[in-house]
């Protein structure tokens, strides 16, 4: 069965093929502007990019040298900011957060989505769109009302969980005191938020495959669980890499959860402090009731810089890791 | 959906289902309760919200904190605004993240690699820094107090383009490609009628992300927009707080309420597309 | 879903109006300054009476008003301020986070302010005043901190209940803390959270960490008088005397609402959130005459001027009048803000019992209260010192540090991170 589609016959020239074997005879030029109708399409990106990346950028890196408080006039300062990343104890702390939330959080997500696509995607499952809805309410909430709803769920003396712990004789924990529980209760913000996310993603990913590959697999005998780890798995490899690199990403810039909850100071004992929530610290982020730094935007750059150095030693590592393991061929 | 079973018919109550259905209806009620909750502030006044054990059934005070969100900002404007903005915003991105997507998953053309990896590189960038450089960028440029901050820049997105090209590479078969040019079709032509509706899937769900994003969004548009007749529905939500700090929680819900029911009713709509299996047959016979 | 042709075209044409209307939507002048006839006002919800916004068009009808309404008011001005366009005319800000660009800001002593500036509170005038001396800030309302309470719960712990009373009973620290302890041992508290107590020390004591005035002042974290309240702080935290929920938070509201908060210390706008966590006790609640160790009052909000603007008489005039006793009193009436016009003070709008506080004329006490708070001298580094130390004791809750320790680690993060 072709794709029923309504083509242009004579009207327009056919591309021209776009095989290799004869363009190598060809100047250079010409073949890049054979293919303009390519660069085009993706020229929109670039120079986006250029604008309102590159340039940010180089100021970003300009900023680094400064000491700025964002109002007045800004000093130059060399390389003081980047010395005074060793002498700022919370950083470091912060950066323990941000792997310990990412640990937390961030990965379980990830397994619990695909975990739940696949459950949400079995043939002929009853309320099926109702599970697709609910599991996506958390994603359209806004965060004003996340951070009340957690507040109050979690609320130490007066919250929710520790009324029911109270029936089974469970003493009140210290959700949003305890440093560690207070990480628990981020994670499982990042968790109730992201999961209808990359529910989605994964849904939309399995969608793409091809029926007919089920269908071949149930004819040889193949149970749900088989299915799964010979078919599902490997065709969705790259929806799978694409989520998890989107949310390492993100993951590490781990900034909404620890904000709403505790608006801008970083919690109690800072156990909720991330790195990019220290970053908008710096920003002059938070309201007077909650600073406690003085902003200094040439700081933030360097933070922020410090973001990037990890993102991209990360994904160097990925990378090569992901070289030895092998790959569908590309199309 | 309809997968035909040959053989091995699963039946829909046998124990693995109920055994999945457990499972879900666990996990819908841990993630349907928070927003229940929400619901249930909504309809109630603040002080019973307050009260222990907390409060679980739905209230009656909806109209009248409604009434207060009403009275409280310029909601109604503001959502007419988050609701234009929206669709334009989202109507050009879709568009060319899936132009870009396709053309770097089934176009070959010199340096496509390089340009993708370029590509993904930028995702790396932490944001956070570039916010005052691209204010003043924006404040240069004469942008202030219009919506092209809000547009123009965010047009097209690497996590979109990648998430396309992944889209094409995989929905989009080169068979069939070939077929439309065997029939004489153009590049735009072929994209249109043959790339996009195969990726489907992929762009509704990346559209209804793109949706959730640009009416969430508070942070552009409060920095932006001078006049309060152009503010986003975020914005007017946040003129529900008091001075210091926000005391009527349940004034805050019912706006908030109000302000996601549309992305609701739009992914309710629209996730059958996201399942639905647009590959079924297309490439096989 | 519609068939794809459809789509196209309809992302053609919305592609198509959103250029016309971009380019018809982007107005040039929603920016005020530098346009006379027009003013433009940022202010946050709430922070200015409403009688002001809704009366300035009639008392200024020559003059084309742009009022704006956003409570993350600051993120944009900082942005404004910065880039140098769109600084409004008439804003409600901070002097003190302004300080840095103070010479963008308007001296309104040389506009008109000077003849009113006895019209208000001596110490929230000298509070809008630059390191350098100039008065860039007009004041708006101020925050008298009163002692909040039950007296039934206070009558069943064996202690005073009406109001001078009760006054008498904490105007002293011995005096207060033994309220808390008798309160204690019914299994009330007194006080909503340790750090909240230190914070209102710093205000009763007008402690600000810097030594000497105006320009000459250098900041000094190390008062004896910041150790007393430090310690003070954690002493009544060990001794159980708080309930450990801090403002504007669900726990403190439900910490009220249930009956465990019987008593605490805080400026008028945390007696209007109780009003919204608990309307179901009205009339039980009263408040006390006086405060302990003296008076306090919090800043509250100023109005700035920009020095760009067009018209400064105009702006000052209009500024002068949004922030009149008459405006003022009806912004206690009507929205909760406490006046600094002293005028206001005699108005009937502040004579009205308040049914909340059992028909107790709460205006006059905390107006007795405003009358004899200190003048606080505070510069930059205030805020975040304050806010470290205010933090350490909040988690020292869980981390169990003592007074000496938590005090050192907060003394260390503030210097470190603010210099002194």
């Amino acid at each position: 069965m072709t794709v029923n589609t309504p083509l242009v016959s004579r009207a327009s020239a056919p591309m021209p093929p776009t095989s290799g074997a004869d363009t190598a005879a060809r100047a250079p030029r010409r073949r890049i502007a054979r293919h303009w109708r390519a660069y085009v399409s993706i020229s929109p990106f670039f120079i986006l990019f250029l604008g309102f990346g590159i340039i940010p950028l180089v100021f970003a890196v300009y900023l680094s040298t400064q000491k700025w408080d964002g109002l007045g006039p800004s000093v130059f300062v060399g390389w003081d900011q980047w010395a005074r990343l060793f002498t700022t104890p919370d950083v470091w702390l912060a950066l323990g957060n941000t792997f310990v939330i990412f640990a937390m959080g961030q990965i379980p997500v990830v397994i619990a989505a695909l975990v739940g696509a696949t459950l949400v995607s079995l043939p002929r499952l009853r309320f099926r769109s109702f599970y697709q809805t609910a599991f996506f309410l958390p994603q359209v909430t806004s965060l004003v009302a996340v951070a009340i709803v957690f507040q109050s769920i979690f609320g130490t003396r007066f919250g929710l969980v520790n009324h029911v712990l109270g029936f089974f004789g469970i003493e009140a924990q210290h959700w949003l005191e305890d440093p560690f529980l207070v990480k628990v209760v981020i994670a499982l913000m990042i968790i109730w938020r992201g999961f209808g996310y990359f529910l989605v993603i994964f849904l939309a990913g399995m969608a793409s495959i091809d029926p007919s590959m089920y269908e071949a697999a149930r004819v040889d005998g193949a149970g749900p669980v088989r299915i799964l780890w010979s078919i599902t798995l490997p065709l969705l490899a790259p929806t799978v890499l694409f989520v998890s690199l989107t949310a390492t990403i993100s993951g590490l810039q781990m900034f909404t959860e620890p904000q709403i909850l505790f608006g801008g100071t970083g919690g109690p004992n800072n156990a909720a402090l991330t790195m990019m929530l220290l970053q908008f610290q710096y920003l002059g982020g938070p309201s007077s009731g909650a600073q406690t730094v003085l902003p200094d935007l040439g700081f933030a750059t360097v933070i922020g810089w410090v973001i990037f150095i990890i993102l991209v030693v990360l994904s160097v590592l990925g990378i090569r890791s992901m070289r030895s393991a092998p790959m569908r061929r590309k199309r | 959906m309809s997968l035909r079973m040959t053989s091995r018919r699963v039946r829909a109550t046998s124990p693995s289902r109920i055994a999945a259905h457990f499972v879900l209806m666990v996990g819908v009620l841990l993630f349907v309760f928070p927003f229940y909750w929400l619901i249930v502030m909504a309809t109630s006044s603040t002080a019973q919200i307050y009260s222990v054990p907390p409060r679980l059934f739905l209230g009656t005070s909806f109209f009248e904190n409604f009434g207060k969100v009403l009275e409280g900002s310029t909601f109604l404007t503001a959502f007419a605004n988050s609701i234009w903005l929206t669709i334009v915003s989202v109507a050009i991105h879709l568009f060319l993240a899936a132009l870009a997507g396709y053309v770097f998953a089934k176009v070959s053309f010199p340096g496509r690699n390089t340009l993708f990896a370029i590509l993904l590189a930028t995702m790396l960038i932490p944001t956070g820094v570039s916010l005052v450089p691209t204010f003043q960028i924006y404040a240069d440029l004469g942008w202030l107090n219009t919506y092209l901050p809000l547009i123009v820049p965010g047009a097209v997105s690497a996590f979109g383009v990648f998430w396309m090209r992944q889209a094409a590479s995989s929905a989009v078969s080169d068979e069939v490609i070939d077929a439309a040019k065997i029939d004489g079709a153009g590049f735009m032509r072929t994209f249109l009628q043959v790339a996009l509706p195969s990726m489907r899937p992929a762009l509704v769900a990346f559209g209804i992300f793109q949706v959730m994003w640009t009416w969430n969004d508070y942070l552009w548009p409060l920095l932006v927009l001078g006049k309060p007749s152009m503010f986003t529905l975020p914005i007017a939500l946040q003129q529900l707080q008091g001075n210091y700090g926000t005391t009527d929680y349940s004034v805050v819900m019912a706006g908030t309420l109000v302000a996601i029911l549309p992305l609701i009713i739009l992914f309710f709509f629209l996730r059958k597309t996201i399942l639905e299996n647009v590959s079924a047959g297309a490439l096989k016979g | 879903m519609k068939s794809l042709r459809r789509g196209t075209a309809a992302s053609v044409i919305a592609i198509g109006l959103a250029a016309a209307a971009l380019t018809g939507c982007s107005s040039g002048d929603a920016g005020g300054t530098g346009d006379p006839g027009k003013l433009t006002v940022w202010y946050r919800p709430g922070s200015l009476p409403a009688a002001s916004i809704d009366g300035v068009k009639a008392q200024f009808p020559d003059v084309k008003f742009d009022l704006v309404e956003t409570p993350d008011l600051d993120k944009k001005l900082a942005a404004a301020l910065r880039s140098g366009t769109d600084v409004p005319d008439i804003m409600v800000a901070d002097v003190l986070q302004y300080g840095s660009v103070e010479d963008k800001f308007l001296d309104v002593s040389e506009h008109g302010f000077s003849d009113v500036a006895d019209d208000y509170l001596d110490w929230k005038v000298a509070s809008g005043q630059s390191a350098t001396g100039r008065q860039i800030g007009i004041p708006i309302d101020i925050g008298p901190y009163g002692y909040y309470y039950k007296p039934a719960d206070f009558e069943a712990a064996g202690l005073p209940s009406e109001p001078d009373a009760v006054g008498e009973a904490v105007a002293t620290w011995d005096g207060y803390e033994n309220v808390l302890s008798e309160l204690a041992k019914t299994g009330h508290r007194g006080c909503d959270h340790a750090s909240n107590v230190y914070y209102y020390t710093m205000y009763a004591t007008g402690t600000s960490f810097y030594e000497g005035e105006g320009a000459d002042a250098t900041f000094d974290p190390e008062s004896a008088e910041n150790k007393e309240a430090f310690d003070r702080a954690m002493q009544f935290q060990e001794d159980g005397y708080c309930t450990n929920t801090n403002w504007w938070g669900p726990e403190w509201n439900s910490a009220a609402s249930q009956g465990d908060l019987v008593g605490f210390l805080a400026p008028p706008w945390i007696g209007g959130a109780l009003m919204d966590a608990a309307p179901d006790q009205s009339g039980q609640w009263r408040i006390a005459t006086k405060t302990p160790g003296g008076a306090a009052s919090e800043n509250g909000s100023t109005l700035m001027i920009s020095a760009a603007t067009a018209d400064p008489d105009l702006a000052t005039d209009v500024a002068i009048w949004m922030t009149d006793a008459e405006n003022q009193a009806q912004g206690f009436a009507k929205d909760g803000l406490f006046p600094s016009a002293v005028a206001a003070f005699d108005m009937p709008a502040m004579k009205e019992p308040s049914e909340f506080y059992g028909d107790q004329v709460t205006a006059q006490v905390l107006g007795e209260l405003a009358l004899a708070a200190p003048t606080f001298n505070r510069g930059p580094n205030t805020i975040p010192a304050t806010n470290i130390f205010r933090q350490t004791i909040t988690d020292s809750v869980e981390n169990g540090a003592s007074a000496d320790e938590a005090y050192k680690s907060a003394l260390t993060k503030v210097t470190s991170e603010l210099g002194g």
